[in-house]
């Protein structure tokens, strides 16, 4: 017994006939009535979609071609291979640490925690921050550091201690740049560090794994605070920043290559599908946002856009913005884009509007955060909803 | 005893080959499509991305981005039109077997409602024809695989308004279709 899907290919097939049998004279008094000229333009946007599809697939042809078929058969040794020499390392940092040095944590380990802070962490430091506005007083260091270093005092100067876990004003910082109330913002604020330009770099302190404890407050004291952290101290950072080079150095570069930028959602709407749940998927790696047409998609941080179109398949009209500490946000099956490639754009700035581009059934946005070339779980990297 | 030294087998006479287009003519054709045609192939696009999870401009482009890339080669002797349905068609097939297999192997749950789906459209377009039994018996012949002849003797009319039945047929759902 056929299905129903068969009766309607049936019938589709018995109509098709009729049509491809007909005369082109016949078939243009039969098929082409009044609607018909927004149907071939319609017809021609579908035939410019597929000649930029077409050029891309020719183009992975003849890559896959050059490619040495050996090398790229498959793609799961080279995997194993990489994975094989994490763990040859990480266990061979082990087995040195514990043979040579009081450290018990191993640094590997410790770097990668280093360079991911969980979600807590990041709370913990917003947290921390908000709670200090509170109090109305000087925020705290970063929550890492040490209670038994001392805090800089007003008017410090070279004899001050020579670290300085965050940003702490002089006196005349302060005077120069009076705390400002910040107007709420979607601007992500970022903690820089500043250390005097004269002064050699701090010695290392006598306690284990200090490198480790100085990322580690870097890490924490990196993430961009939200505008739920109007920290005046911090927001003067970039100012001490700008001032002669001779009064204080701000490792900016540092700070840029390890900031997790402070993500945004793009839009609002029910997640269909996340990261965990499509991770079967290669090409839906990601979240998918059901969202009506035409909703506006901002982007999810401050950042470069590096791609803007549709010529990569299955995932429509795409965005893709690079963002620091090697940061990459995509946004898929979208309706109209607004932005170009070079382009610089502000946390929650519209870039596009939504749509059901290519693949999707539905309209919708698909949002993936990348590091490096790997996608990542954005729930780690998003603000609770 | 004897030893053959060497055998002679008579070679076949190659096959001569067939003309086919470049993707630049091919991308020069579908340009040069007339309205009619290419207004015509969206509507036979249509029909058959209904039994499909896809936009009928999702399994057109499919079509074109296929002929585009080399992928499916065009004789020369073959016009456009027909060349191009028969790749919308195969394509809708390819689809819909993918999903049946998904749906086999269990990583894929949206067959229930994609039957149910087809069964409402299958229910809408014969209630088009409810004015009509002859046509409606001949949309369910249609439906059911049979062509032509078999078609006419099913519907019990002569020739004549036979064809007049079809184009009335064709006009209705390509009004519910697009």
């Amino acid at each position: 017994m056929n299905r129903p899907s068969d009766h309607l290919h049936n019938l589709a097939d018995a109509l098709s006939e009729d049509v491809v049998a007909m005369s082109p004279e016949m078939r243009a008094a039969e098929v082409a009535p009044e609607g018909s000229p927004g149907l071939a333009r319609a017809f021609d946007r579908v035939v410019g979609r597929a000649e930029r599809q077409a050029r891309w697939r020719r183009l992975g042809q003849r890559l896959r071609a050059l490619a040495p078929s050996t090398t790229l058969r498959s793609w799961r040794p080279a995997v194993a291979a990489v994975a094989g020499i994490a763990v040859v390392v990480v266990v061979g940092d082990v087995f040195l640490q514990g043979a040579g040095g009081p450290r018990a944590v191993p640094a590997s380990v410790e770097r990668f925690r280093v360079r991911e802070p969980v979600r807590n962490d990041i709370l913990a430091s917003r947290r921390l921050a908000d709670r200090d506005e509170s109090a109305g007083g000087v925020p705290a260091a970063a929550p890492a550091a040490s209670p038994s270093q001392p805090a800089p005092a007003a008017g410090a100067s070279a004899d001050a201690p020579k670290r300085v876990p965050t940003v702490p004003m002089t006196a005349a910082t302060e005077a120069a740049n009076p705390p400002q109330p910040l107007a709420p913002s979607d601007k992500p604020v970022r903690i820089l560090r500043v250390r005097p330009a004269a002064e050699a770099p701090p010695p290392a302190p006598a306690k284990p794994a200090p490198d480790v404890l100085d990322k580690r407050s870097l890490s924490l004291a990196d993430p961009p605070l939200s505008r739920a952290a109007p920290d005046a101290r911090l927001q003067s950072a970039p100012r001490v920043a700008a001032s002669p080079p001779a009064a204080a150095a701000v490792d900016q570069a540092g700070a840029n290559r390890n900031a997790i930028p402070a993500f945004a959602w793009p839009v609002g709407g029910h997640v269909m599908a996340d990261f965990a749940t499509a991770k079967a998927d290669a090409r839906a790696a990601g979240i998918d946002i059901a969202v009506p047409l035409g909703t506006d998609v901002r982007a999810a941080a401050d950042g470069a856009v590096v791609y803007a179109g549709d010529g990569i398949g299955n995932f429509g009209n795409l965005i893709l913005v690079r963002h620091d500490g090697g940061f990459v946000t995509a946004y898929a099956h979208l309706g109209r884009i607004l932005v170009k490639v070079n382009d610089r754009v502000q946390r929650g700035q519209v870039i596009a509007t939504s749509g059901s581009s290519d693949t999707a059934a539905t309209p919708l946005l698909h949002f993936e955060i990348r590091r490096g070339s790997a996608t990542v779980d954005a729930w780690q990297f998003l603000p609770a909803r | 005893m004897t030893t053959v030294s060497s055998i002679d087998v008579p070679t076949a006479a190659p096959e001569p080959a067939v003309a086919i287009l470049s993707p630049a003519e091919a991308g020069a054709a579908i340009r040069a499509l007339s309205v009619a045609d290419k207004a015509a192939l969206m509507k036979l696009a249509s029909l058959y991305a209904r039994k499909t999870p896809y936009d009928h401009e999702d399994l057109l482009q499919e079509a074109v981005c296929r002929v585009l890339a080399g992928a499916r080669t065009w004789p020369r002797h073959v016009a456009a039109l027909p060349f191009l349905w028969g790749v919308v068609r195969s394509i809708a097939w390819e689809w819909k077997k993918e999903f049946v297999e998904r749906e086999a192997d269990g990583t894929d749950f949206g067959g229930e409602e994609r039957r149910a789906i087809a069964s409402l459209d299958v229910g809408k377009v014969l209630s088009l024809f409810d004015d009509d039994p002859a046509a409606q018996s001949i949309v369910r012949g249609m439906m059911e695989g049979a062509r032509g002849q078999e078609l006419q003797q099913l519907s019990g009319l002569d020739k004549t308004e036979y064809e007049s039945k079809r184009t009335k047929i064709r006009r209705r759902i390509e009004k519910l279709e697009v």
